[in-house]
């Protein structure tokens, strides 16, 4: 060997990766060669330096544990150590057993595995002890039962979330408020990052806490459910097959004495969730908020309005005879209506007005419970009102952004040029919230005001007196003038994107009577608010802003011309 | 049944040693394998996870029988395996940040060096160190194996490529370590 050694043969050489033969003769060629030797001593050197800097620079600066190491001991006296005793049970047994000296033993271990299996089938028979397959689908049926509804009813979930951190043991709780419908379901409230990992899961029309999640839940684990019970109480686990998986385990602790899953526990690799029921009920529609029904998209929320202009002549002849001669009663109602405007309840909180025999009733069930006080202080000492509320709870309702969820399985894929336009996926969802939020704040009007006309779609100048007359007219005014201050921020939010994808706007066809307007508006306030959805968040029916870009503008067109119709008069 | 859990309980007794040895490993690799996982970006609460369950594996896995020739190359393999898992399923997780380095000034505070060859020594390992942290992953998993004492083999099979590639891996962070700090 004549020619000097390269880098890769010294390193192969002092890592001793050489075969004998090759080792020999780069021995030999540095016994002959100074400056190869040099170049094997500088690098050594290096490496030396290298594993310095590696010893004790980059590891020492890689992330520590972010917990105390487990022992041993506890490693394997907790997951595996069922798997792996029983596994070396049967390899250990095996063996004993294959001796043909322990023949005895092999018969007596024979018998007492037909006795066992007699025994346990017997035992699987006593619905008390079920295995984990069969209480599941004894929890699933129980669920099935009561989530089943009529059409146009709604299922309201209330429920707790506490979210540890893994990483800091840090405990966050908080409460959702859900509603479903069909395949639809609403989460509204800070549910910090479940509603996601839901939806990454294809949970989108799932409740927090329902067969549908669970089941999806645990089926997501690979691994067979294991049980355990407790004084009144079963649960079921199962554990991911995988450690790499995200989801570690899913844990579900059920009433025995009713099926009832009260909790599910949801562990994931770097938080875990608990779920817990705080209230179910299956609500009339109409107890909804206006809000969340769109949200739902229920049908009839649309075509009710739009029939109510063909039966509204037909009302006073169909309607009960105490309604037609009750202008105390419609007076009563009209007071009850003007009250809750002035407070602002008339903004699409699920509070129903309707006449009884002799009273008002107002039915605010599903309101938040400082609603419930104050509709309490005003009402609960008036004779001629009647007042349906559930006990008023002591902690408060949940109110915060709406979060939409549909049943599609979409992932959020958005318009590029769209995205693009606005500046970033994180400028684009700001937009969005900015919009939708002027949006519901136009619908909540327009539904107030559809309400009125519903209720008085003549004006009722036979059954209000004077008094009540100016009353609905001041709650028109009012709504007509802050639909009217709310347009104009609306569209200059959205005159940039009109500017940018869309054409100038058609003329708009005038109403002529308030209750008209109304009705026109609502319509074009819902058709804005689908076709906003549509465009600015993942649903079921997703649109680029070219192809939504034509309705935009006549809807919105539809709704400035319904807005100028309800301004007030001076 | 009874007399089976017996002899099964029995038997079980009678190994204690293989837990223990497997106990020793984890208490003396367990910091190694979870620096390992985490240079691969693992997130350290994951990485964490990831090493208990490895340990516990290579226990269950003596158990049951099978003979390992390296149990620690056995250990990073599995390792790895586990890293690449979670790198497939959440590509987010490869996020974690190598570029902290506050602890280099401690570890020459007892050195008897004179101050401008400790300082030298210093720039020297920082920018070794940084550059460390720059080298393509694979390459520095080469390095971190090697250094732990692992052969190339070894280092091959953990990674799942031929012994020669890891050699060229080794070999080209190596020569980008040294050029980078002559």
């Amino acid at each position: 060997m004549s020619e000097h050694l390269t880098q890769h043969d010294f390193l192969l050489y002092v890592d001793g990766e050489l075969s004998r033969r090759r080792t020999r003769r780069i021995r030999d060629h540095l016994l002959s060669c100074w400056s190869c030797r040099r170049e094997r001593e500088r690098l050594e050197q290096d490496i030396g330096a290298i594993v310095d800097a590696q010893n004790r620079s980059f590891l020492p600066s890689l992330p520590r544990p972010t917990r105390p190491w487990s022992s041993f001991d506890e490693l394997v006296a907790t997951l595996p150590v069922r798997g792996l005793r029983s596994r070396q049970r049967f390899r250990f047994a095996s063996g004993i057993l294959d001796d043909s000296s322990a023949q005895m033993v092999r018969w007596a271990t024979a018998s007492a595995t037909v006795l066992v299996v007699v025994a346990l089938s017997l035992w699987l028979l006593i619905p008390s002890r079920l295995s984990a397959d069969g209480v599941l689908k004894r929890v699933e049926q129980a669920d099935l039962e009561r989530t089943r509804i009529s059409n146009g009813d709604v299922i309201r979930q209330r429920v707790r979330i506490e979210r540890i951190d893994r990483a800091n043991s840090v405990r966050r709780a908080t409460e959702v408020e859900s509603w479903k419908s069909g395949s639809r379901a609403v989460w509204r409230g800070d549910n910090d990052k479940l509603q996601r990992r839901y939806q990454t899961r294809g949970l989108e029309s799932a409740l927090p806490l329902s067969a549908e999640a669970w089941d999806n839940w645990l089926q997501s684990t690979k691994k067979p459910v294991e049980i355990s019970r407790g004084p009144g109480v079963m649960k079921l686990r199962s554990d991911a097959a995988s450690p790499g998986m995200d989801l570690e385990s899913v844990s579900l602790l059920i009433q025995a004495e009713n099926w009832h899953v009260q909790e599910m526990r949801l562990t994931f690799a770097d938080s875990v969730f608990d779920i817990s029921e705080l209230d179910f009920a299956v609500l009339d529609r109409h107890v909804v908020s206006p809000d969340v029904l769109a949200a739902l998209d229920l049908p009839g929320t649309i075509e009710e309005v739009t029939s109510l202009k063909k039966t509204a002549n037909a009302r006073a002849a169909t309607a009960p005879s105490y309604l037609a001669d009750s202008p105390d009663l419609a007076d009563s109602e009209l007071g009850v209506e003007f009250r809750l405007h002035q407070v602002g309840a008339d903004l699409g909180e699920p509070i129903e007005v309707s006449r009884g025999v002799s009273q008002i009733v107002i039915r605010a069930a599903g309101a938040s419970a400082e609603r419930k006080r104050q509709l309490a202080d005003m009402f609960s000492n008036d004779k001629d009102i009647r007042l349906e509320l559930e006990p008023i709870s002591t902690s408060d309702a949940v109110s915060s952004s709406t979060i939409l969820v549909d049943s599609s399985p979409k992932t959020a894929e958005f318009d590029k040029k769209f995205v693009d336009f606005l500046g970033g996926f994180e400028a684009q969802e700001s937009f969005a919230r900015s919009v939708l939020a002027a949006d519901a704040s136009i619908l909540a009007r327009l539904y107030a005001l559809s309400h009125l006309a519903k209720r008085w779609p003549g004006g009722d100048n036979n059954t209000l007196s004077a008094e009540s007359r100016d009353k609905l007219r001041a709650m028109v005014n009012d709504h007509g003038r802050a639909l009217n201050a709310a347009l104009p921020e609306f569209k200059h939010l959205l005159a940039p994107l009109m500017e940018r994808f869309c054409g100038s706007s058609p003329l708009p066809t005038r109403a002529t009577a308030w209750q008209e307007a109304s009705q026109a508006g609502l319509q074009a306030a819902q058709a804005m608010d689908r076709l906003l959805r549509a465009v600015l968040t993942t649903s079921a029916h997703d649109l680029t802003i070219d192809d939504a870009c034509s309705d935009l503008t006549s809807t919105l067109s539809s709704l400035e011309s319904a807005a100028a119709d309800l301004r007030p008069e001076l | 049944m009874e007399l089976t859990d017996k002899l099964a309980e029995s038997a079980w007794r009678s190994q204690p040693s293989l837990t223990e040895r497997v106990g020793d490993l984890y208490v003396s690799h367990r910091e190694e394998i979870f620096r390992f996982i985490v240079a691969q970006g693992v997130l350290p609460a994951m990485a964490q996870d990831i090493t208990q369950e490895v340990f516990v594996k290579l226990l269950a896995t003596l158990c049951a029988g099978r003979k390992i020739d390296s149990e620690l190359a056995w250990l990073y393999r599995v390792a790895a395996n586990r890293a690449t898992d979670y790198w497939r399923h959440e590509r987010r997780w490869i996020t974690v940040e190598l570029d902290a380095d506050n602890t280099l000034a401690e570890t020459f505070e007892s050195s008897d060096m004179p101050a401008d060859q400790l300082a030298a020594q210093q720039q020297r390992m920082r920018l070794l160190s940084s550059e460390i942290r720059r080298l393509p992953k694979e390459q520095r998993m080469c390095l971190l194996l090697r250094s732990q004492g692992l052969r190339y083999r070894e280092i091959s099979s953990i990674l799942g490529v031929a012994v020669s590639t890891a050699a060229d891996w080794l070999d080209a962070a190596v020569e980008r370590l040294r050029r980078a700090v002559p």
